[in-house]
């Protein structure tokens, strides 16, 4: 305790020296990085699981396009589970003389699970919320399919053969979801009453779900049960099951933001290196003193220790308490993004920070302590106060044990853990280079021509290490940012050129067989003549060439696990191409696939393809492989069938068509003459896509800039380590007659060059990024970006070139005596 | 006379790649308690390493040493701090004074390390009695040299150390500050009864002290008395008291 004591005693006297602030701020910037992202991706799976869960109004559910059979419900409550049961489908409504199409949903009373409903009683009134559906004669619809059927409350309405009171206006339904069946005006029923409708008839479009709930073993061990006997009419809905894709997001995205910070915390630790090293330096003579004062290895390391583990847990506090602001807002940020609320975070991103900071200090703090701590009294005696432990390569073994421990816990993949390390290897060899090649020859260049120059090219000779450390360091950073910003900016815009003008700018779904024509002669009407109509089928794949699909090699496909649009054509559509095989001809029955899902479900020209619509058993074998060009703008379908192949089944069309802007009032006058068809505006939709890419980008920059402030960091505690060095020749040249103005622009002449190979180094490296996604993402020209060239080499120039001059003010500024005297 | 410090047959070898060199050879010595020795010698012959293996700093590549009757030479590393810590007091040639810690701090600082708890006032006295109480508050940088060695030996005596070791105490200091420091050294190791070794390369500092050993090439090749201060020490013995003469040295 008494020895705690007096090691912060000596902190505070020690404060002053300016390297434990800068390994101080490393190390709250350390936290700050991945607090930060700990807590968002926190936020954002938290936000995922309950909206998954709302969103199947239970905890899991089994879905089926059969009714789910009594033996299974009975099962499930002998397990002590909670359950409920929902059918929905589209049917037609009739109320006084007028008909439309809703989508229904036909609730059991146990119906939601999870989440709740909100109705209003009239229309005038607040909508209350409530965890029940209708009464058995009763049902709620939504305020649109009341303005169109113009019913109020009370009145009457039939479904099928029977008549129902309108009792409540529905508001909201957890478990809304977006697939075709929903997109109509919704009406809620009870379940007991949609026998007697009698409209459930043998290949109606019904939807069946059981819906589960009273904890995740309890389901799991009932599901388990339950899978043997499962069709391939019957889906299991848990959280990835749900939305894989979502999951799989969440996850890479939390492993890249980790990959972006994880960089500015390399350099957060390569400055908590370099001071600690300088701190180090400056307490040789101070260890040597107390040690020989009686203070034992271990009381001299536990000294430093607890001023160091004090001054961290300081720092990281500090840096938990930035991120939990920084949180705020970036989440905020995401909920206005995402329209979706993100939960409160939970204590466990703070954790990930606090071992962060812990591994940090441990790894490259504590080190050079424990060599400081093995100074050698006798140097009292000997005056040598050279660096105790450049010499022992075992002290740089910790760091990047622990760096590499870090990434592995934060991104939990071993390949993305060596690929970084590999990346980080390679910038310093190409910094190493960089320096050799470019630096060096260029200041020997300006040196040949200004002899003052020559200054500059000593200073850079004699410190190269450093110099490779700020070029990686800031070349990366510049690198990032410039690829960022002018992929967000440059290259995007060039990608909204190529589409054509008069690509189609809107999107029609859900019409169905009869309304067809109708929608034909309204487009015709209002004059447009660039529209495409296609049928689709909904089908899944259930075997091929007689093989079950769960038995197939390629089964883990997502398309082997959803519901399929399927279409029929006579001609190859527009920007498709034959890549393999030949078109049909008359007569042929047949499947044309798309290239990139035949080779994911491992199938060629030849195979046979099972289908299931609704229970409607179907096959075809495939005769052509296309590829698609999904820049036209028209409906793309992965799996074209020869005409006549689907006329039997369930189908709906969907459209595609080009609209001036002056024309959109049009878009009103379509969806009051058509309700139940969704029309979708790509237009807006490609605006949106395009300002989540800027703020998204943007955000990524923010973390982009706390790697400059990294930088900044390093090049901070690298000039410190330098700092007599420099001092000592400044002074000796000035003693030779030199004025301070030539000491400061030599200063100046040196940071810039640096920065001025940095950005050329960027600029080199964004270039072939930005040349790889043009040519591979976008699918665009290769072009070059001659502002890149100008400004990042420009701009590394001034950035390095201030931060370095300011840095070595006290170069300048010392009385040149006062360094001699010390000297001497 | 109890003795303090014992060597016996003490070998300091260094390993280069050139072969071994021997720094120091076959040591034989005895220091007994409250006296003062000087280790004398030209440049390179082995004084300081002799010093630092004596103070504990360093350990002999072979031989015997017993510090306040401790086989210092069989201790690691923990337990000779432990009996620096309890034992020896240091003055070095560049004072050592720790830059970012104020005089009364480096003063205070050895009893620290100890836990002492008196260790603020310990030092202030200290200072007052270095004439630099009124200078406590000032860092090393903002000192003359000889104000600094006064810093040094109020640190070296405010732990209150059986054996102070002194390495050329007034190397670094002109003349005059020489002198004044000289006088200070010995006065407080009178007043305190503390043992000092001091090297110096000063014969009038080395003539101060009772007894002179002269290294040359790492041996010890001889050991004196000064005649005046052989009466005095063992007048010292008997009276455990310093004497009049000896009072009047401390100028």
């Amino acid at each position: 305790m008494a020895n705690l004591m007096l090691s912060l005693k000596l902190l505070w006297r020690d404060w002053r020296g300016g390297e434990l602030l800068i390994v101080g701020l490393a190390l709250m910037l350390a936290v700050t990085v991945i607090s930060t992202i700990a807590l968002v991706t926190n936020r954002l799976q938290q936000a995922f699981i309950q909206q998954s869960q709302t969103f199947l109004a239970a905890e899991s559910a089994i879905q089926s396009s059969k009714s789910i059979p009594i033996e299974w419900l009975e099962e499930a409550q002998k397990q002590g589970l909670a359950t409920g049961k929902i059918a929905q489908f589209p049917t037609m409504i009739q109320h006084q003389g007028r008909f439309q199409i809703a989508a229904v949903k036909a609730v059991s009373s146990e119906y939601p699970l999870m989440g709740h409903l909100e109705i209003k009683r009239s229309f005038d009134s607040q909508p209350v919320s409530i965890k029940q559906g209708p009464s058995i004669g009763e049902v709620w619809v939504e305020p649109h399919l009341m303005r169109l059927l113009d019913v109020r409350l009370g009145d009457k309405l039939t479904i099928g053969e029977v008549s129902f009171v309108v009792s409540a206006i529905l508001e909201f339904e957890p478990d809304r979801g977006l697939s075709f069946i929903n997109l109509g005006a919704r009406l809620m029923m009870n379940l007991n009453d949609l026998e007697a409708t009698g409209i459930i008839q043998p290949g109606s479009r019904i939807r069946y779900r059981l819906l589960l709930g009273g904890g995740s073993e309890n389901i799991a061990s009932y599901l388990k049960k339950l899978e043997p006997i499962l069709t391939e009419h019957d889906r299991i809905l848990d959280l990835n099951e749900n939305n894989p894709r979502v999951a799989k997001t969440i996850d890479r995205a939390s492993s890249f933001l980790y990959l972006t910070g994880s960089l500015a915390v390399m350099l957060a630790c390569v400055a908590i290196v370099l001071s600690c090293r300088r701190y180090s330096l400056r307490h040789t003579q101070y260890v040597a003193v107390i040690k020989s004062l009686g203070l034992s290895q271990h009381q001299t390391f536990a000294l430093y220790a607890y001023q160091v583990f004090f001054m961290a847990s300081c720092a990281t506090l500090m840096g938990l308490a930035c991120a939990w602001v920084l949180q705020h807002f970036i989440a905020h940020f995401i909920e206005q993004l995402l329209e979706m609320s993100a939960p409160a975070p939970q204590w466990k991103p703070l954790i990930i920070g606090g071992l962060a900071g812990l591994l940090c200090t441990l790894g490259f703090a504590l080190p050079s302590l424990w060599q400081l701590s093995r100074t050698s009294p006798m140097k009292t005696l000997q005056q040598d106060w050279s660096n105790p432990e450049g010499k022992d390569w075992l002290n740089y073994i910790p760091g990047p044990l622990c760096f590499c421990f870090l990434i592995a816990g934060l991104t939990n993949s071993l390949t993305l853990t060596l690929a970084l390390i590999t990346g980080l290897t390679l910038l310093l060899m190409l910094a190493r280079l960089t320096g050799l090649f470019a630096l060096m020859p260029l200041s020997r260049l300006l040196g040949r021509k200004h002899p003052r120059w020559r200054l500059v090219t000593g200073s850079l000779h004699r410190r190269q290490g450093f110099n490779t450390l700020i070029l990686a360091a800031f070349g990366t950073a510049f690198l990032a940012l410039a690829t960022l910003y002018f992929a967000r900016t440059s290259l995007l815009h060039e990608w909204r050129l190529k589409i054509p003008v008069d690509a189609p700018n809107h999107f029609l779904v859900n019409i169905t067989p009869h309304e067809k024509d109708a929608v034909q002669s309204e487009l015709d009407n209002a004059g447009i003549k660039q529209r495409f109509l296609y049928p689709s089928v909904r089908a899944r794949v259930t075997a091929v060439n007689d093989i079950e699909i769960s038995d197939w090699p390629h089964q883990d496909n997502p398309a082997t696990r959803r519901e399929l649009n399927l279409s029929w054509s006579k001609n190859v559509p527009i920007g498709n191409n034959i890549e393999a095989g030949r078109w049909w001809q008359s007569g042929d029955r047949g499947i044309s696939i798309e290239e990139k899902l035949a080779k994911e479900l491992g199938v060629s020209i030849g195979d046979r393809i099972h289908f299931s619509a609704g229970g409607l058993p179907f096959s075809a074998e495939i005769i052509n492989i296309r590829s698609l060009s999904w820049d036209t703008m028209t409906p793309n379908f992965f799996m074209l069938f020869s005409p006549g192949t689907l006329d039997h089944l369930p189908q709906t069309y969907i459209g595609s068509f080009y609209l001036p802007k002056e024309q959109k009032p049009f878009i009103v006058q379509f969806i009051q003459r058509f309700p139940t068809v969704t029309v979708i505006e790509v237009d807006k939709i490609i605006d949106r896509i395009q300002t989540t890419i800027h703020q998204v980008s943007f955000a990524i920059e923010g973390i982009l800039a706390l790697m400059l402030f990294a930088g900044a960091l390093v090049l901070l505690a690298g000039v410190r380590t330098s700092i007599s060095e420099r001092l000592q020749e400044a002074a000796l040249v000035r003693a030779l007659g030199a004025q301070s103005a030539l000491i400061r622009s030599s200063i100046l002449g040196e940071f810039m060059l640096i920065g001025f190979c940095s950005g050329g180094m960027a600029a080199i490296g964004s270039e072939l990024a930005l040349a790889a996604i043009s040519h591979w993402a976008l699918e665009l020209p290769i072009t070059i970006h001659t502002t890149l060239w100008l400004f990042t080499p420009l701009l590394g120039a001034l950035f390095i070139g201030a931060l370095g001059t300011l840095s070595c003010q006290s170069v300048v500024q010392n009385p040149p005596m006062k360094t001699l005297r010390n000297i001497a | 006379m109890s003795i303090i410090l014992q060597a016996e047959a003490l070998n300091y070898q260094v390993f280069t790649s050139e072969g071994t060199l021997d720094i120091l050879s076959d040591i034989h010595l005895s220091i007994t308690q409250g006296d003062s020795v000087a280790i004398v010698g030209a440049s390179g012959s082995g004084k300081s390493t002799l010093l630092g293996l004596l103070a504990g700093l360093d350990t002999p590549t072979s031989g015997k040493l017993w510090l306040a009757q401790q086989p210092m030479s069989d201790l690691d590393e923990e337990a000779r701090a432990h009996l620096r810590a309890q034992q020896v007091g240091f003055v070095f040639q560049t004072f050592q004074l720790l830059p970012g810690l104020t005089a009364l701090e480096n003063v205070m600082l050895p009893s620290e390390l100890r836990n002492d708890t008196d260790a603020r006032s310990l030092a202030e006295q200290f200072l007052e009695r270095v004439h630099l109480g009124h200078r406590k508050h000032h860092y090393p940088r903002q000192l003359s040299g000889g104000e600094q060695q006064r810093v040094a030996i109020a640190r070296a005596f405010a732990s209150q150390p059986n054996i102070l070791f002194a390495d050329e105490p007034t190397g670094s200091l002109d003349t005059h500050n020489g002198h004044h420091i000289s006088d200070l050294l010995f006065t407080l190791n009178q007043e305190t009864q503390t043992t000092l070794v001091l090297v110096t390369h000063e014969l009038t500092l080395a003539e101060r002290c009772r007894r002179q050993i002269q290294l040359d090439a790492g041996k010890i090749v001889s050991d004196s008395v000064t005649p005046q201060k052989q009466e005095t020490h063992s007048h010292t013995e008997e009276q455990s008291e310093p004497t009049t003469s000896q009072k009047g040295q401390h100028g």
